[in-house]
Order: structure tokens, then C-alpha cells, then sequence
């Protein structure tokens, strides 16, 4: 057996049956071991692809994504995606050929220092250039991958060490040294913190749930609906969080933060008792941290030690895995808690959720992307869909106007903010959950970034729906000139796009194009109902602005939610035409 | 800007040193000094650190901790940073 059999053995004892990558010179005989053994891969056509679909398939699933790439510009071309997975905290095994051995260090070709360059965006990583250490360094990976707070993990694994027999024995763990991360878990719920934090929200008159990224992670989302159900507790989400409690929970709120809903914003502002569950305060969360949840104490549940009052002082924290506490929290909570304490608060927020909610009554023909997100989303709720974007305006759109059930049906790149990540995300995803329906909604900018990856749907036969909300624009740059930056539009003119339509077409792909509303219903009708993938075009006014908007580095009660500068002529109103043209 | 000491015990592997005090600079503390030798401890090294920064240092104790390759980490104040460098 080759160090290179040992690897692919090794991935299927741990129950990884798909793999995404691209080869090249320095992993050939890992391509050579993956021939025949019985592990799929699916070859992306650009490495960035490849990691993106890996994370898709990891966070729809909870299973590790793995990744695989040759060295040099294979491994510089992963580094996006990995660090987009160190971000937003999946398991990702990154796997990396590297140049033999001898040769590292002497700048041969292809040769990059990946284990260098790997480090800021990664959990751990290993340069493997000894075979004695593969099975230590494998093992390791994978299982520090998926442990505590999950993250990438990449292996580099030298040549000559993939094509060397494995010997009859082999470095064993140091049970001394063996990494933290791995050890068992001892750790015990304070018992003293428990009680303050019952004393806490037993008297709380306004206490808000703060729900972020870490309660899918930890597959808590059924007790925190459970607790948001005995408690009658408001609850927020981040951007991540979105689906810890489904989107149509009567106390969920929305989304807070720069783009979140009013009634989510107003309820943060004003609370006098924060319950922040597996997030990281986030600046796009909190605005402005001086000015964050200014009446409220803070109970923290991560964990993450790290995480907590990294940012925001907590008051309070409980620290381990989240399902243990929030099982702990509801029996201490039970026999203390008063519903009628918080009656008065929870009849305002929910006064405000209804009386503030968004509005899709927009009063001309063209399309408008929040209501046609809203109606794609009433029509696929039920079918478990998963929903997976690029970033940009259509981005903030899908949080804000779709409803999901579960974090693991809204995937979207949120701590890198990684433009290209949709579509091999969804791609990702729909091979985890074959039988769901997979959507990635995108944007004109966004699309481009990885849409090569349209070849790899029609290679392998699979349906991804592709939403594209067309507006000519990098939308969200050009909104923030708008706003800040005096209406001085630079590169945000994407009005000499190719036409979508036939690069679809070129790829194999269904297509289709509307920019009516009277269009919009029959064009999702077909968009659903196709058993193939299926583009639709959608083109939408460049003026069509992400609203409410909190000004970068300003309270969350600062949200703006129209375009002051709407009535003065704007540079590049000229929509849809070529630059040429608007310039005539 | 204040001044913290860490002693930390850490796995040694090709890039333990770099990855500590890659983390330091990035969450924003400068380096005044620091010894690497190694650790009695099979495969261990010690780093001592002594840091200067306006950020806090109980943030990076964590965040030190969090990294797979260390074992352990001290913090200790100023003054007995001065008497343990005296000794060293």
C-alpha cells in the first residue's frame, strides 16, 4: 500500500464518500488511488470551484467536505475557499500535493509553500514529508476538522511520501502532546453560572435570544425552538443563524445588523437582557459596538472561549457544547420563570415585527428581486430547499425576504463575504442532498466569479436551479458610492455583460430570461419544475437598493431606509445600456 | 500600551513558533522579546513572549490556547516577567 492508498483508505474509514478537486503534477498518485476506490470525485473546473463545493456539501450536511488539489497554483487557487470555511467555521479537509521532498525549498516547479501560506486561514495545517508521519497527520486532520469549533484543516502531502509503501509501523500519538483540541472533554457546566444565568432571565422584563452560526453547528436548532417555545423569548438571528429558529417562528424577528429587519434592530437597542448563542458579534451584527444593546446585560453561550467578550463585554458566560446548556438552562429555568414578566415586551416586538415588516407593493412593472424572492421562497419553504447565494445586494435579499427551517437550507458565505461561492456551493450541496431541490440565487458580478462550474452541473447530470438577479451593476459597491461616497460611481458599470441566456445555452444549460413582473410568476412555475438545472435570467433596476441600511460604523438604531440622494441626477442612470452608448 | 508576559508549552512541529507569533502580530501585539528552546517534555519547546499592545491580553491568552499545537499557556505579569528574565 502507497502513502497515496493509505490516504484514499483512510477518508473512507472515516465514511467520506465524495470528494471534490482537480488534478495536477504533484497529487497524480493520489489521482492514481482514487481509480477503482469506490470514493466519488467530482472534478470542478477551477480549484476555487472545487473548495467551494466541498464547504456546500460540508454545511448542508454536517459532514466533513473534502477538497483536493495539486501544488503550487493548485493549492494558491484553494486558499479563497479555505479561508471562507475558516470564516464561517465548516469541516473542510483540504488535501494538497506537494513537490517531493527534496525538492522543497528549491523553488521547483510548482512549488509554493502552502503550509506557510495556509496558516491565517486555517484551524491547523501539516506538511507530510515523511510516510511514518501520514497516518498521525491524517487522523489528526480529520478529526480535528469536525471537533469543537469546526474549521479547515489542510494536509500537504509531498510526492514522494504519496508514492512510498507505508511501513509495517508507524509513528504513534504522544499522548503527552497530544493536541488540546483532540483531548476528551472534561469540562463541566459552572453550576454557579448556571444559577446567575436562570436569576438572570427569570428576571429579565426584556430579554432577546441572539441567535448566531454556532447553534446549526451544533445541531441545537430543535432546543433553542424548544427553548424559544417555553420562554416566549424573542429571538434575533445573524446572518448565519438564519434557520437556527425557522424564519416563520412567530417570536424569530429576523435578522439584525447593518441590513437586518427594523423590528430585529429596535428589539437589540432595547433589550435589558441579551442571550447571544454561538456568535461572534460580528461588527455587520452589531454596528456600533459602543452603541450596541445598550441597556442589556449579556449572557454568552459558546464553545469557544475565545469568542467570548472578545467584543462585547458578556456579564455572564457558559462555555461548552451548546445542547448540554440549553437542556441545563430550560430545567433550571422551568420552575422560575414567569411568563408575565416579559408580557409587555413581547406584545412590542411582535407589534413591531407586524407593524414594520417588509413591503413588496413596488408600484411599476419591472421586477422587483424582494418580491419575486418572497414568492420563490412561499413556493419551495415546504420542500426543504436549500438556498445557496453569492454576495451582494441579492445576498442581503435572500436573508431578509426567504424562509428557511433550518441553518442548513441558507448557505451563504458570511464572515469572508466571498463572491463566486454559490454556485459551486449549491453544487456542493445538491450532491450531499440529491433528492432536495437546490437553488443558488447570484448576481450579474457574482455569477462570473466561478461559472465555470456550469460545465460541472452538465458533466455530472445535476439539477441546480441558478437564480440570477441581473441589475448591470455591482450592485452593493455602487450602493455604497451612492450613499458615501458622493454618487461617484467607479468599475461598478457591468452593462457590457455577456448575454447569460447563451452562455447558459453554451454550457448545456437550460435558460430562460423575463423582466416583467407580469412574468414572474409562469418563469418560477417553470424554474421549479425542471428535473435539470436551470438558469433564469431576471433583470432587475439598478436602483433597487438594499433597505434598511445602517451606515458602517454606526448604531443599529441609525438605519436609513431610502436613498437620500435619490432625486439628484445619478451618473450612470442610463440602465442597460453599453458604456459606449451612455456616454454618447 | 501595556506589557504582558506568556510562557507557552507547545507541540514542536515545522511551524509552531511561526504560527504564535503569526497570531500575535495579527491581533495586534508587538514582540520585545522572545526565547524558543526546547521543552523537557518529549517533542515540547517553551516560548517565552514578552508583548506590548493596547489590546487585551486576556483576549490572546484564548486565542493562543485555541492553536492545535500548543499544550499550555502561562500568563504572568510584568514584574515577574523582569525576575524570570533575570534568572534566564
Amino acid at each position: 500500500m502507497r502513502g497515496a492508498d493509505y490516504l484514499i483508505k483512510t477518508l473512507k474509514d472515516h465514511q467520506v464518500d465524495t470528494v471534490f478537486g482537480y488534478p495536477g503534477g504533484a497529487i497524480m498518485p493520489v489521482y492514481d488511488a482514487l481509480l477503482g476506490s469506490g470514493v466519488k470525485h467530482v472534478l470542478c473546473r477551477h480549484e476555487q470551484g472545487a473548495v467551494f463545493a466541498a464547504d456546500g456539501y460540508a454545511r448542508s450536511s454536517g459532514r466533513l467536505g473534502v477538497c483536493i488539489a495539486t501544488s503550487g497554483p493548485g493549492a494558491t487557487n484553494l486558499i479563497t475557499g479555505i479561508a471562507n470555511a475558516h470564516m464561517d467555521s465548516v469541516p473542510l479537509l483540504a488535501i494538497t500535493g506537494q513537490v517531493a521532498s527534496n525538492l522543497i525549498g528549491t523553488d521547483a516547479f510548482q512549488e509554493i509553500d502552502t503550509y506557510g501560506m495556509s496558516l491565517s486561514v486555517v484551524k491547523h495545517s501539516y506538511l507530510v514529508t515523511h510516510i511514518e508521519e501520514l497516518p498521525r497527520m491524517l487522523n489528526e486532520a480529520i478529526q480535528l476538522a469536525q471537533s469543537g469549533r469546526p474549521g479547515p484543516v489542510l494536509i500537504d502531502i509531498a510526492k514522494d511520501v504519496q508514492m512510498a509503501p507505508m511501513p509495517a509501523t508507524t509513528l504513534a500519538f504522544c499522548d503527552d502532546l497530544r493536541p488540546n483540541a483532540l483531548s476528551a472533554s472534561s469540562q463541566q457546566l459552572d453550576g454557579e453560572s448556571l444559577q446567575l444565568a436562570t436569576e438572570l432571565l427569570s428576571t429579565s422584563r426584556k430579554p432577546l435570544v441572539y441567535a448566531g452560526g454556532g447553534v446549526g453547528l451544533a445541531k441545537a436548532s430543535e432546543l433553542l425552538t424548544s427553548f424559544v417555545d417555553q420562554f416566549k423569548v424573542p429571538t434575533v438571528t445573524t446572518l448565519k443563524g438564519i434557520g437556527a429558529l425557522p424564519s416563520t417562528h412567530v417570536y424569530n424577528l429576523g435578522m439584525l445588523g447593518m441590513h437586518g429587519t427594523k423590528a430585529a434592530n429596535i428589539a437589540v437597542q432595547e433589550c435589558d437582557l441579551l442571550l447571544v448563542a454561538g456568535a461572534r458579534l460580528d461588527d455587520r451584527a452589531t454596528g456600533d459596538l459602543k452603541q450596541f444593546a445598550p441597556h442589556a446585560k449579556v449572557i454568552h453561550i459558546d464553545c469557544d472561549r475565545a469568542e467570548i467578550s472578545k467584543l462585547r463585554l458578556a456579564d455572564l458566560s457558559l462555555i461548552g457544547d451548546m445542547n448540554s446548556i440549553l437542556i441545563e438552562l430550560m430545567t433550571s429555568l422551568s420552575s422560575r420563570f414567569k411568563h408575565q414578566m416579559a408580557h409587555e415586551w413581547r406584545y412590542r416586538c411582535l407589534h413591531n415585527k407586524k407593524e414594520l415588516g417588509f413591503r413588496y407593493d413596488a408600484p411599476f412593472s419591472g421586477i422587483y428581486a424582494p418580491a419575486l424572492l418572497k414568492k420563490l421562497s412561499d413556493r419551495c419553504l415546504q420542500q426543504q430547499a436549500i438556498v445557496t447565494c453569492d454576495v451582494g445586494q441579492h445576498q442581503m435579499w435572500v436573508a431578509q425576504h426567504m424562509q428557511f427551517n433550518a441553518s442548513s437550507q441558507h448557505l451563504s458565505s458570511g464572515g469572508l463575504g466571498a463572491m463566486g461561492y454559490g454556485l459551486p456551493a449549491a453544487l456542493g450541496a445538491k450532491f450531499a442532498h440529491p433528492d432536495h431541490t437546490v437553488i443558488t440565487v447570484s448576481g450579474d458580478g457574482s455569477i462570473m466569479m466561478n461559472i465555470q462550474e456550469l460545465a460541472t452541473l452538465k458533466r455530472y447530470g445535476i439539477a441546480v436551479k441558478i437564480l440570477l438577479l441581473d441589475n448591470q451593476r455591482l450592485g452593493m459597491v455602487r450602493q455604497w458610492q451612492n450613499l458615501f461616497f458622493e454618487q461617484r460611481f467607479s468599475e461598478v458599470d457591468l452593462s457590457d455583460n455577456p448575454d447569460f441566456v447563451e452562455i447558459a445555452h453554451a454550457f448545456g444549460v437550460r435558460s430562460h430570461s423575463i423582466n416583467q413582473s407580469s412574468q414572474v410568476d409562469s418563469a418560477l412555475d417553470e424554474f421549479l419544475a425542471s428535473d435539470e438545472s436551470y438558469l433564469l435570467h431576471v433583470s432587475i433596476d439598478p436602483d433597487d437598493n438594499v433597505w434598511p441600511l445602517v451606515p458602517p460604523g454606526k448604531s443599529n438604531s441609525d438605519y436609513i431606509e431610502d436613498n437620500p440622494n435619490k432625486t439628484k441626477a445619478a451618473p450612470d442612470s442610463s440602465q442597460h445600456k453599453r458604456p459606449e452608448e451612455a456616454t454618447q | 500600551m501595556s506589557t504582558s508576559t506568556f510562557k507557552i508549552i507547545v507541540r514542536q512541529s515545522a511551524g509552531s513558533l511561526e504560527r504564535i507569533l503569526r497570531l500575535v502580530r495579527h491581533r495586534g501585539f508587538n514582540v520585545n522579546y522572545c526565547l524558543a528552546r526546547e521543552e523537557c517534555l518529549e517533542n515540547g519547546m517553551s516560548v517565552t513572549l514578552q508583548l506590548s499592545s493596547e489590546r487585551s491580553a486576556d483576549n490572546l491568552y484564548h486565542q493562543l490556547h485555541k492553536l492545535v499545537d500548543v499544550v499550555e499557556v502561562h500568563h504572568t505579569k510584568p514584574s515577574r516577567l523582569r525576575s524570570c528574565l533575570g534568572n534566564e
